[in-house]
């Protein structure tokens, strides 16, 4: 097609108006990625500042061994299961209520974006003060109005309750996105597949389940692999509400870069750690643009 | 089907939608009006069990105190921490300063990568695409070591103008995926007349195209806005100084810091702090939802 090479002046106008995009981020995304890179191979310590000899794998090795390592990628893989099929499986049932016109689902609608406009940090401060093993609302609530528990309990201080008790706020997080994008989802669908099937005898579930369902793959597909982006480098709950523990028992990846970096004050393996989840990340980027239609790029020349 | 059983199905239906959509409000609304019913109380009547689900009457000293005034009714803490409340009102005023240059560069750069991407056939420029846009989805804290390094030898430390620049290339990327796809769903037969009629890329963009892509330029901007408002790791990394801390970057003080008492200021701050973003997105709702369901249509 004569669409691959463009005129002169296309050309210039399309250099122009690129390079500054790209030249910016490339020095401030993926020069700091390479220069992560390159830490992750050297001896960085904060406390023997000057010096930093190349040590090959050494970094990998230490921070692979460490018994952080087993219980960052445990934790990584529950978090990241446990907010995708959660995120999925609420705002599937969000999206299908909210689909239907009722007195309100207009509001219902508009209510569902607030967690997604409230900052991270702005809902931690408000979730730690839910959390308070002493006067928080949530112990509160389970003792005195729907009486499950006898006594406080030490959400954050407990291994068994840690782990929940961040994965709330992410999924409280991530849903209303999730429930526009099925909201789109089903508006995409012919309303004469539904009228078919229904004369044809099939009953609500079956409908759902052949064609609802299949329609929405697409849609399902970038949910499931988005999110799992989105929970891998999550990190400030885990940051603001456990720092990482009790012990180890919410030490995720991204919790231990950071505290590799900051707290031993070894940049080196903080660095090693940050490329192990970048490549983690990178495989579902990978999956993620898969799914995006390349068609689209077709048209400008690839 | 019966008319019995349907109506028993209508009747269950309608239950069901009642019950999820009371979830939903539930669900969503909560931790926010906790914040809030939290931020109406004083302080030292915070520390109760069962604390005050229903307070009886609205205390605004929480509010005065964020406005200089002297508050009488707080706990414990010291008045550094206190300080640091109060400079709550200074973050809210450096995260307008930040976000909205990032959303102002991001307007500048990115509406003409965007539209070149989309519009100007040239060798490499999907490749480029995916380069935008990949960099988004890596783990921001892998990169925390490096920029710190980067924005100490630039000697920008403790400046709104590092947090704008880091911001922007948080920003940038999906600015210009959300206008790209965007200006893809624009025949392209619009702006093939008036090129015939003799204008130039720069003209057709200005006179044709931008001016019917408002939604798309609002939604994207309030995202590179969020962006920069939300983003907490790196502004209170690379600044530590009253002057330069964002809204987000003082909430993150508080937070670590926050222990068992002046909680109720806190809460102040917090709803202080959630205004902006909240009242963008409410207002521009429609774009907002219309511009997230864009960026992620295949």
């Amino acid at each position: 097609m004569s669409e691959s090479s463009g005129t002169p002046s296309d050309n210039r106008f399309g250099l122009l108006s690129i390079l500054p995009t790209v030249g910016f981020l490339t020095v401030l995304s993926t020069a700091p990625l390479l220069y992560a890179f390159a830490l992750s191979f050297q001896k960085y310590k904060l406390t023997s500042p000057g010096q930093h000899p190349f040590i090959f794998l050494d970094n990998y090795a230490k921070v692979v061994d460490s018994y952080h390592f087993e219980a960052a990628i445990t934790n990584t893989l529950v978090f990241t299961v446990g907010a995708v099929v959660f995120v999925f499986v609420i705002s599937l049932i969000f999206s299908l209520a909210l689909n239907e016109k009722f007195r309100g689902s207009g509001w219902l609608r508009i209510l569902i974006l607030v967690p997604w406009a409230i900052p991270e940090m702005a809902s931690a401060l408000v979730w730690r003060w839910i959390y308070d093993s002493h006067f928080g609302v949530l112990n509160a609530m389970l003792v005195y109005v729907i009486p499950v528990f006898d006594s406080y309990q030490s959400w954050l201080g407990s291994p068994a309750y840690a782990m929940p008790a961040i994965l709330v706020p992410q999924i409280w997080k991530e849903i209303p996105l999730c429930v526009l994008l099925f909201l789109t989802g089903y508006s995409t669908i012919p309303q004469s597949l539904y009228e078919a099937a229904k004369i044809d005898g099939a009953n609500a579930f079956a409908r759902f389940r052949r064609i609802t369902i299949p329609m929405l793959k697409p849609i399902i597909q970038i949910i499931l692999v988005y999110e799992t982006i989105m929970g891998i480098a999550s990190f400030a709950y885990v940051y603001i509400l456990t720092g990482g523990g009790p012990g180890d028992s919410t030490t995720t990846l991204s919790w231990y870069t950071y505290m590799a970096s900051f707290s031993f004050a070894d940049f080196g393996q903080g660095a090693a750690i940050a490329v192990i989840m970048s490549i983690i990340s990178l495989i579902f980027i990978a999956l993620y643009f898969r799914l995006i239609p390349t068609r689209r790029f077709g048209a400008v020349g690839v | 089907m019966s008319i019995n059983s349907m109506r028993q199905g209508e009747a269950l239906k309608k239950t069901a939608l009642f019950v999820i959509s009371i979830l939903i409000i539930v669900f969503t609304l909560s931790p926010i009006v906790w914040m809030v019913i939290c931020s109406f109380i004083p302080d030292p009547e915070l520390y109760q069990t069962p604390p005050p689900f229903f307070p009886t009457k609205l205390y605004i000293g929480n509010y005065q105190f964020l406005w200089g005034k002297e508050a009488v009714e707080l706990t414990g803490g010291t008045p550094g921490v206190f300080a640091q409340a109060r400079d709550m009102l200074t973050s809210v005023g450096n995260s307008l300063i930040v976000g909205i240059s990032v959303t102002a560069i991001c307007l500048i750069f990115g509406v003409f990568s965007a539209y070149s991407f989309a519009r100007v056939p040239m060798r490499g420029s999907g490749k480029l695409l995916f380069y935008v846009f990949f960099s988004r989805l890596l783990p921001q804290v892998a990169i925390l070591v490096p920029i710190y390094v980067i924005i100490q030898a630039l000697n920008l430390l403790n400046t709104l103008l590092a947090i704008i620049l880091v911001h922007t290339a948080f920003a940038v990327p999906f600015f210009v995926w959300v206008l790209f796809v965007y200006f893809k769903s624009i025949p392209q037969s619009i702006e093939d007349a008036a090129r015939i009629d003799g204008c130039s890329r720069f003209q057709q963009l200005r006179k044709i195209t931008l001016p019917i892509s408002k939604p798309g330029l609002i939604a994207a901007s309030i995202f590179a806005f969020m962006t920069s408002y939300n983003e907490f790791l790196f502004a209170s990394t690379l600044s530590n100084t009253i002057v330069s801390r964002t809204a987000s970057a003082t909430l993150t003080a508080v937070a670590q810091g926050m222990g068992r008492y002046s909680v109720a200021l806190f809460m102040a701050c917090d709803v202080v702090a959630i205004l902006p973003p909240l009242a963008l997105v409410l207002i521009f709702r429609k774009q907002v939802m219309e511009g997230l369901v864009t960026a992620f249509r295949r």
